[in-house]
Protein backbone atom coordinates (compact mmCIF):
# COMPACT_ATOMS: atom_id res chain seq x y z
CA UNK A 1 0.00 0.00 0.00
CA UNK A 2 1.24 3.50 -0.79
CA UNK A 3 1.92 5.85 2.11
CA UNK A 4 -0.11 9.02 1.63
CA UNK A 5 1.41 11.04 4.51
CA UNK A 6 2.92 14.00 2.62
CA UNK A 7 5.94 12.24 1.11
CA UNK A 8 9.03 14.27 0.30
CA UNK A 9 9.87 14.84 -3.36
CA UNK A 10 12.60 12.20 -3.29
CA UNK A 11 10.13 9.66 -1.92
CA UNK A 12 7.71 10.47 -4.73
CA UNK A 13 10.48 9.83 -7.19
CA UNK A 14 11.19 6.43 -5.73
CA UNK A 15 7.48 5.69 -5.68
CA UNK A 16 7.40 6.50 -9.34
CA UNK A 17 10.25 4.10 -9.96
CA UNK A 18 8.58 1.35 -7.94
CA UNK A 19 5.49 1.95 -10.03
CA UNK A 20 7.41 1.34 -13.26
CA UNK A 21 8.96 -1.68 -11.60
CA UNK A 22 5.53 -3.13 -10.77
CA UNK A 23 4.37 -2.52 -14.32
CA UNK A 24 7.40 -4.24 -15.78
CA UNK A 25 7.10 -7.25 -13.49
CA UNK A 26 3.40 -7.56 -14.38
CA UNK A 27 4.33 -7.74 -18.05
CA UNK A 28 6.62 -10.70 -17.58
CA UNK A 29 4.00 -12.74 -15.72
CA UNK A 30 2.39 -13.84 -18.99
CA UNK A 31 5.27 -13.36 -21.37
CA UNK A 32 8.20 -15.72 -21.83
CA UNK A 33 10.03 -13.48 -24.30
CA UNK A 34 9.73 -10.08 -25.94
CA UNK A 35 11.41 -8.52 -28.91
CA UNK A 36 11.01 -4.85 -29.66
CA UNK A 37 12.08 -3.39 -32.96
CA UNK A 38 12.07 0.39 -33.38
CA UNK A 39 11.94 0.07 -37.15
CA UNK A 40 12.06 3.76 -38.05
CA UNK A 41 12.89 6.76 -35.90
CA UNK A 42 11.87 10.23 -37.09
CA UNK A 43 13.69 13.10 -35.35
CA UNK A 44 11.97 16.51 -35.44
CA UNK A 45 14.53 18.15 -37.73
CA UNK A 46 18.35 18.21 -37.49
CA UNK A 47 19.93 17.83 -34.00
CA UNK A 48 16.49 17.47 -32.43
CA UNK A 49 15.81 16.12 -28.92
CA UNK A 50 12.36 14.93 -29.95
CA UNK A 51 11.36 11.91 -32.07
CA UNK A 52 8.41 9.93 -33.26
CA UNK A 53 9.00 6.20 -33.58
CA UNK A 54 7.36 3.39 -35.54
CA UNK A 55 7.96 -0.06 -34.13
CA UNK A 56 6.86 -3.64 -33.71
CA UNK A 57 6.95 -5.99 -30.76
CA UNK A 58 6.68 -9.78 -30.71
CA UNK A 59 5.74 -11.73 -27.59
CA UNK A 60 6.35 -15.39 -26.88
CA UNK A 61 3.57 -16.40 -24.50
CA UNK A 62 4.11 -18.64 -21.48
CA UNK A 63 0.79 -20.28 -22.35
CA UNK A 64 2.25 -21.13 -25.77
CA UNK A 65 2.10 -19.41 -29.11
CA UNK A 66 3.15 -15.94 -30.14
CA UNK A 67 1.56 -12.55 -30.37
CA UNK A 68 2.64 -9.24 -31.80
CA UNK A 69 1.70 -5.59 -32.01
CA UNK A 70 2.62 -2.50 -33.96
CA UNK A 71 3.28 0.60 -31.91
CA UNK A 72 4.21 4.25 -32.26
CA UNK A 73 5.79 6.50 -29.67
CA UNK A 74 6.83 10.07 -28.98
CA UNK A 75 10.04 10.48 -27.06
CA UNK A 76 11.86 13.50 -25.68
CA UNK A 77 15.51 13.00 -24.85
CA UNK A 78 17.91 14.96 -22.68
CA UNK A 79 21.31 14.57 -21.06
CA UNK A 80 21.45 14.19 -17.29
CA UNK A 81 25.08 14.47 -16.11
CA UNK A 82 26.17 13.35 -19.55
CA UNK A 83 23.86 10.32 -19.53
CA UNK A 84 21.04 10.23 -22.06
CA UNK A 85 17.58 9.83 -20.52
CA UNK A 86 13.97 10.34 -21.54
CA UNK A 87 11.90 12.92 -19.69
CA UNK A 88 8.86 12.18 -21.84
CA UNK A 89 7.79 8.90 -23.41
CA UNK A 90 4.33 8.12 -24.75
CA UNK A 91 3.43 4.85 -26.44
CA UNK A 92 0.58 4.69 -28.93
CA UNK A 93 -0.85 1.35 -29.94
CA UNK A 94 -1.81 1.16 -33.58
CA UNK A 95 -2.86 -2.46 -34.04
CA UNK A 96 -6.10 -4.16 -33.06
CA UNK A 97 -5.44 -3.84 -29.35
CA UNK A 98 -5.82 -0.07 -29.60
CA UNK A 99 -9.49 -0.64 -30.18
CA UNK A 100 -11.74 -2.80 -28.03
CA UNK A 101 -14.12 -3.23 -30.94
CA UNK A 102 -11.83 -5.42 -33.03
CA UNK A 103 -11.02 -8.03 -30.34
CA UNK A 104 -14.71 -8.19 -29.41
CA UNK A 105 -15.61 -8.81 -33.04
CA UNK A 106 -12.97 -11.54 -33.17
CA UNK A 107 -14.39 -13.10 -30.01
CA UNK A 108 -17.82 -13.18 -31.59
CA UNK A 109 -16.40 -14.82 -34.71
CA UNK A 110 -14.69 -17.44 -32.56
CA UNK A 111 -17.92 -18.13 -30.65
CA UNK A 112 -19.65 -18.61 -34.00
CA UNK A 113 -16.98 -21.09 -35.10
CA UNK A 114 -17.40 -23.08 -31.88
CA UNK A 115 -21.17 -23.24 -32.31
CA UNK A 116 -20.79 -24.44 -35.88
CA UNK A 117 -18.35 -27.17 -34.84
CA UNK A 118 -20.58 -28.36 -32.01
CA UNK A 119 -23.51 -28.56 -34.40
CA UNK A 120 -21.72 -30.61 -37.05
CA UNK A 121 -22.21 -34.17 -35.79
CA UNK A 122 -20.82 -35.74 -38.93
CA UNK A 123 -17.30 -34.42 -38.24
CA UNK A 124 -14.79 -36.79 -36.71
CA UNK A 125 -14.32 -36.18 -33.00
CA UNK A 126 -10.57 -35.96 -33.38
CA UNK A 127 -10.90 -33.17 -35.93
CA UNK A 128 -13.27 -31.33 -33.64
CA UNK A 129 -10.86 -31.50 -30.75
CA UNK A 130 -8.01 -30.21 -32.89
CA UNK A 131 -10.13 -27.35 -34.20
CA UNK A 132 -11.33 -26.47 -30.71
CA UNK A 133 -7.76 -26.38 -29.43
CA UNK A 134 -6.88 -24.05 -32.29
CA UNK A 135 -9.81 -21.80 -31.42
CA UNK A 136 -8.83 -21.83 -27.76
CA UNK A 137 -5.32 -20.69 -28.69
CA UNK A 138 -6.66 -17.91 -30.91
CA UNK A 139 -8.97 -16.86 -28.12
CA UNK A 140 -6.24 -16.69 -25.48
CA UNK A 141 -4.05 -14.64 -27.82
CA UNK A 142 -6.99 -12.37 -28.43
CA UNK A 143 -7.51 -11.79 -24.70
CA UNK A 144 -3.78 -11.29 -24.34
CA UNK A 145 -3.82 -8.57 -27.01
CA UNK A 146 -6.58 -6.83 -25.07
CA UNK A 147 -4.46 -6.85 -21.92
CA UNK A 148 -1.38 -5.68 -23.82
CA UNK A 149 -3.41 -2.71 -24.98
CA UNK A 150 -3.54 -1.63 -21.35
CA UNK A 151 0.12 -2.11 -20.48
CA UNK A 152 2.66 -1.88 -23.19
CA UNK A 153 6.07 -0.87 -21.96
CA UNK B 1 25.09 -3.53 -36.67
CA UNK B 2 23.04 -4.11 -33.54
CA UNK B 3 19.85 -6.18 -33.73
CA UNK B 4 18.21 -3.11 -32.23
CA UNK B 5 19.42 -0.62 -34.83
CA UNK B 6 16.80 1.64 -36.41
CA UNK B 7 16.49 3.47 -39.70
CA UNK B 8 16.83 7.26 -39.65
CA UNK B 9 16.26 10.03 -42.19
CA UNK B 10 19.45 11.58 -43.57
CA UNK B 11 19.62 14.47 -41.11
CA UNK B 12 21.97 15.12 -38.22
CA UNK B 13 20.99 13.22 -35.09
CA UNK B 14 23.05 12.78 -31.92
CA UNK B 15 24.89 9.44 -32.06
CA UNK B 16 24.44 9.16 -28.28
CA UNK B 17 20.67 9.30 -28.82
CA UNK B 18 20.82 6.50 -31.39
CA UNK B 19 22.81 4.39 -28.94
CA UNK B 20 20.29 5.22 -26.21
CA UNK B 21 17.35 3.86 -28.20
CA UNK B 22 19.21 0.64 -29.03
CA UNK B 23 20.04 0.09 -25.36
CA UNK B 24 16.58 1.06 -24.20
CA UNK B 25 14.74 -1.53 -26.28
CA UNK B 26 17.35 -4.21 -25.60
CA UNK B 27 16.88 -3.55 -21.87
CA UNK B 28 13.13 -3.53 -22.30
CA UNK B 29 13.34 -7.08 -23.70
CA UNK B 30 15.60 -8.38 -20.91
CA UNK B 31 13.44 -9.96 -18.18
CA UNK B 32 15.79 -9.29 -15.26
CA UNK B 33 16.81 -5.73 -16.22
CA UNK B 34 14.17 -3.88 -14.19
CA UNK B 35 16.52 -1.42 -12.48
CA UNK B 36 18.43 -0.78 -15.66
CA UNK B 37 15.17 -0.07 -17.46
CA UNK B 38 14.18 2.58 -14.92
CA UNK B 39 17.53 4.32 -15.32
CA UNK B 40 16.52 5.30 -18.85
CA UNK B 41 14.06 7.85 -17.44
CA UNK B 42 14.60 11.10 -15.58
CA UNK B 43 13.19 11.24 -12.05
CA UNK B 44 10.42 13.61 -13.15
CA UNK B 45 9.68 11.91 -16.45
CA UNK B 46 6.17 11.74 -17.87
CA UNK B 47 5.30 8.23 -19.03
CA UNK B 48 2.18 7.44 -20.96
CA UNK B 49 1.85 3.79 -21.85
CA UNK B 50 -1.33 3.20 -23.79
CA UNK B 51 -4.10 4.21 -21.35
CA UNK B 52 -1.86 4.55 -18.29
CA UNK B 53 -0.56 8.02 -17.48
CA UNK B 54 1.84 9.23 -14.84
CA UNK B 55 2.64 12.92 -14.85
CA UNK B 56 4.66 14.57 -12.11
CA UNK B 57 3.97 13.79 -8.47
CA UNK B 58 0.15 13.98 -8.69
CA UNK B 59 -0.17 11.40 -11.42
CA UNK B 60 2.11 8.89 -9.74
CA UNK B 61 -0.32 7.85 -7.04
CA UNK B 62 -3.27 7.28 -9.35
CA UNK B 63 -1.14 5.47 -11.87
CA UNK B 64 0.37 3.28 -9.14
CA UNK B 65 -3.18 2.29 -8.17
CA UNK B 66 -3.98 1.47 -11.78
CA UNK B 67 -0.91 -0.75 -11.94
CA UNK B 68 -2.00 -2.61 -8.82
CA UNK B 69 -5.45 -3.11 -10.34
CA UNK B 70 -3.81 -4.88 -13.27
Amino acid sequence: MVCLAAPALSELSSLRHSEILALRKGMWEKVASRKHQAVKIFPFGPQSDECMLYGTVKYGLKAGGESGLDWAARAHLMKDDGRVKMDFYQVYLVSMSSSTRMPLTLSRTLAHKVNRLLGSGELLIRRNVRALLHIQREFSQNIFALQMGEVLV
Amino acid sequence: MSAYASQYPSIEFDAAYKKFFEEFYATSDTPSAHEKYIEHFTKDATLIMASKTAKGSDGMLSSASAVRAF
